[in-house]
């Protein structure tokens, strides 16, 4: 039975970050939550992960802000945007999130498994 | 007679003679003062009888008197005697008077005699003098006038005398010109029009000559003269010349014109005015009319000219007229003069129209007149009012937008927590189909949250040219399916592609909204039409409602003979959850989504309504390619539904949309088999199976995705056809993963039609 892969899961909805731990652990993953942008780059900083999952609207600091400075930090670790929105300031969501180093991107409300579907294979995917 | 009774005649002679009577001695001394005399001199007969004549002169002449007589009397040289002549008398109280005196000589006893006759010239003497002064102030008159040129001609026309208003005016001086013709003063044109001696004949015909016209000045300058030339006769009524009277009126002339340019400009601003420029008098008659309120009343200016100005007010305003203008006669209290507002006009037709009136007032011959300036605020109404909806839209538009996004984040709570609940509840089927129904639920809420989203423009499209006529084609079917019995349809194709830029999918789930409105709202049957066509749009063809930029479109209109809808429902049917239908009926999004589609792809949406009419929708979408000069990517009419009895391998883990695909698959003849994942998939093909297609979602669960499946299937059965399908377009998905080259993908939701043509052209596709 090969580690459970980990992932940082970072939503400001706490309703959205319980929802999402619980699936993607019944999917298999290890999930450690974050509900703002500091608590999650102070845990990515502290831990190992192997992916990230953050959503693209939150107050404080933009998703995009998050994504791009987690890619600074580990430029490696594959990380997912989710977003209740499709565009963004009229960009489409998908292109704002690769612009800052999104490896992929989801609209919500999708199913868990279809979330757990693309962080196995990033997870694979990567070095 | 005897000489007594001479004497006596000439006793009386001398006594009631008029003229003084005289008589003195060859001395001077007087011998006889008649009456006459006493009168004039104011000495009584008794006081100067006896007494030396130069009593009577003045000095020189008294000193000198003795002289006369004594030189006269040796030399015989006659000063006054046998002669006469003027000479002054010397009055009792010392005054003189002129006198005129003749003197006779006679001998009485051997003795010289002189008698004098004395008559007083002092009334003509002043006469003389009046006239004398009469003719000096006349001429000075005649001379000093400076503003006319007053001068006489000879009955030959040539100028006799000269006043200063003659020099001043043209310039010539006295000695320039007495003796010459008064040709001179005329032009070119009019002397040799003979217009000078045409004048002078007038005056002979008629007596006088009145005229207008150019002279020429010395220095051979212009000036409009007029001139009135009259007769100058003679005593005896002769005709001896001319008198002229030449004014400079070149001023007034000026004035006069520059008058008569002025009422033509202002004529002519008036007539050409955009605004309406109306006049009426103290009781509202109209007295002017311009062409612009003919225009916007419907009226022509004879019509109103006259009449009260109440016939272009609606009412209540009409009726209140006359109060207002009688209001303010009486109290200067003002409602619009000098103020201007916003007020309401009628037309001919009876229609209204805003407009923005301004009124000043004027006297005219001490009565008041009012002049109103009707600027026409329709257009600009329309337009705040498409400002003030498409800002309306925009707002709701961003409202939906925000919640629809927390919807999602709801809805994806509600999702992963049914669906957790339904994994733990594996073993209780009674349980798990209640967390299942969330799922399906939730799922619903899904569509909903999408179409909010469509609507507040903020759903990924991907437009594509697309050929309305072909896609109105492959609905048909659909449509009659859908539609109840009661309702006909027709749906008018152009007779050349019409090719839109737009997303088809979403074009399609549009009119089919229109189409399902248009069924509701024929509720006991009727026509509902459907065309495509490509239109030129410009301001004037634009309804109130929509803010269309002028050009080519094509247009997709649903057109029914249904309730209609009024003015207040017809404006607000694009706002999200406005529906007319009962609750549960109708989720008040349907034209929503038809809206923010139609603006998100550049296009218009517009709605015609009439109560009892019939409702007709237009889209307006760009044009993609001019159908006259390249036919572009034209998709093939295709057949209803294309099938085959080939086998296909449908890998969906979506349970509904699986049963659905396999339903579908199997009605157009082929044999399906079936797999949730890749994993069945995969079993199923090492089982043994032959598949002739692969049909796969793309995102699956369980890590391998359908592109990972056609992969490792390929490894299975060489040569095997793969259609992907999925929830999101293609370029969605190269954003995320990497898509391999060729690869052919119908996307979610697919019509039936549609995916019976993307098999078959799969499977027809030539074996790599």
């Amino acid at each position: 039975m090969p580690q459970r892969p980990r992932i940082c899961l970072i939503d400001d909805d706490a309703m959205v970050r319980d929802a999402l731990s619980l699936g993607l652990s019944d999917s298999g993953f290890d999930v450690v939550a974050a509900g703002d942008a500091a608590s999650a780059l102070a845990l990515i900083g502290d831990e190992h992960f192997d992916a990230a999952v953050t959503d693209m609207t939150m107050p404080a600091a933009s998703g995009a802000d998050l994504i791009a400075a987690l890619h600074a930090a580990k430029p490696a670790l594959p990380i997912v945007a989710i977003s209740g929105a499709q565009q963004i300031g009229g960009r489409d969501l998908a292109d704002v999130a690769r612009g800052v180093g999104a490896a992929a991107c989801l609209v919500k409300p999708f199913r868990t498994r279809e979330l757990a579907a693309l962080l196995t294979r990033l997870v694979q995917n990567s070095p | 007679m005897s000489a007594r009774r001479q004497e006596s005649s000439a006793r009386v002679v001398v006594e009631t003679a008029v003229d003084g009577v005289i008589l003195i001695d060859a001395r001077g001394n007087i011998l006889v003062f008649n009456p006459a005399c006493e009168k004039l001199f104011g000495y009584s007969s008794q006081e100067v009888v006896g007494q030396n004549v130069k009593m009577l002169m003045p000095e020189p002449y008294r000193a000198e008197h003795d002289g006369y007589l004594a030189n006269y009397q040796s030399t015989g040289v006659r000063k006054i005697i046998g002669v006469g002549r003027e000479v002054v008398g010397r009055r009792k109280d010392g005054s003189t008077f002129p006198m005129y005196l003749s003197v006779g000589e006679a001998k009485e006893d051997g003795e010289f005699v002189y008698v004098g006759i004395i008559r007083d010239l002092s009334e003509r003497k002043r006469a003389e003098l009046a006239l004398e002064e009469s003719e000096r102030s006349f001429r000075l008159l005649v001379e000093g006038v400076t503003d006319y040129a007053l001068f006489m001609l000879d009955l030959q026309g040539r100028v006799a005398n000269w006043n200063t208003g003659a020099q001043r005016i043209k310039q010539y001086t006295a000695e320039d010109v007495i003796g010459l013709h008064f040709r001179m003063f005329y032009d070119n044109a009019d002397r040799t029009a003979g217009a000078p001696e045409r004048a002078l004949e007038e005056v002979r015909a008629k007596g006088k000559h009145e005229s207008e016209g150019w002279r020429v000045r010395k220095d051979g300058s212009r000036f409009w003269a007029s001139v009135v030339i009259d007769p100058v006769r003679d005593e005896s009524g002769a005709m001896i010349g001319f008198v002229k009277i030449t004014r400079d009126i070149s001023e007034r002339r000026r004035a006069e014109s520059a008058l008569i340019e002025g009422g033509a400009r202002l004529r002519a601003v008036v007539e050409t005015a955009v605004d309406g420029v109306i006049m009426i008098d103290a009781q509202g008659v109209v007295s002017m009319f311009n062409p612009a309120c003919e225009r916007l009343f419907g009226y022509e200016a004879a019509e109103v000219v006259g009449q009260n100005v109440k016939m272009l007010m609606p009412e209540p305003y009409r009726a209140g007229h006359d109060g207002y203008i009688d209001n303010y006669r009486t109290t200067g209290d003002r409602k619009i003069i000098g103020i201007g507002r916003e007020v309401v006009g009628r037309r001919k037709d009876g229609s209204t129209f805003p407009m923005d009136l301004s009124v000043g007032e004027a006297k005219q011959g001490g009565e008041s007149i009012f002049v109103g300036i009707i600027h026409d605020l329709t257009s600009r109404k329309r337009t705040e009012q498409q400002l003030a909806q498409a800002q309306k839209m925009e707002t709701v538009g961003q409202l939906s937008g925000g919640i629809a996004h927390d919807f999602n984040n709801l809805l994806t709570v509600i999702l992963g927590n049914a669906e957790a609940l339904s994994l733990r509840l594996k073993a209780r089927e009674d349980l798990r189909r209640l967390s299942d129904t969330i799922v399906t639920a939730a799922e619903r809420g899904a569509e909903l949250t999408q179409r909010l989203l469509a609507f507040s423009r903020r759903q990924v499209l991907q437009p594509l040219p697309t050929d309305c006529n072909v896609l109105l084609g492959s609905m048909q079917i659909l449509l009659k399916r859908t539609l109840r019995d009661d309702v006909e349809l027709h749906i008018e194709l152009a007779p050349t592609p019409v090719i839109a830029l737009a997303d088809p999918g979403q074009l399609e789930s549009a009119i089919l909204n229109l189409v399902l409105n248009a069924q509701d709202a024929m509720p006991q049957g009727g026509a509902l039409h459907i065309s495509a066509a490509e239109v030129e749009l410009d301001e004037t063809s634009l309804g109130p409602d929509i803010e269309v930029r002028a050009g080519r479109y094509v247009m997709l209109c649903v057109t029914d003979n249904g309730t209609g809808m009024p003015e207040d429902v017809r404006r607000r049917v694009f706002e999200p959850f406005f529906t007319t239908k009962e609750v549960g009926k109708g989720s008040g999004l349907g034209l929503s989504m038809v809206y923010g589609f139609a603006n998100q792809s550049n296009g218009h949406v517009a709605i015609y309504s009439e109560v009892g009419l019939g409702t007709s929708v237009r889209i307006y979408l760009p044009v993609a390619i001019s159908a006259n000069t390249d036919p572009g990517p034209v998709r093939p009419a295709a057949p209803a539904t294309p099938g085959g009895v080939e086998t296909i391998l449908v890998v969906e883990d979506d349970s509904l949309v699986r049963s659905h695909a396999v339903s579908a698959l199997e009605s157009m003849g082929y044999r399906v088999l079936v797999a949730a994942d890749s994993r069945d998939a995969l079993a199923v093909l090492r089982g043994g199976a032959h598949p002739d297609l692969l049909f796969t979602d793309v995102v699956m669960p369980g890590g391998a995705s359908g592109w990972d499946l056609a992969k490792q299937a390929l490894a299975f059965t060489p040569g095997l056809k793969v259609l992907f399908t999925s929830g999101y377009p293609l370029e969605t998905l190269a954003n995320r993963m990497e898509i391999p080259a060729n690869a052919s993908l119908i996307n979610k939701p697919y019509r039936m039609a549609d995916l019976a043509r993307r098999v078959r052209d799969k499977l027809d596709e030539p074996d790599a």
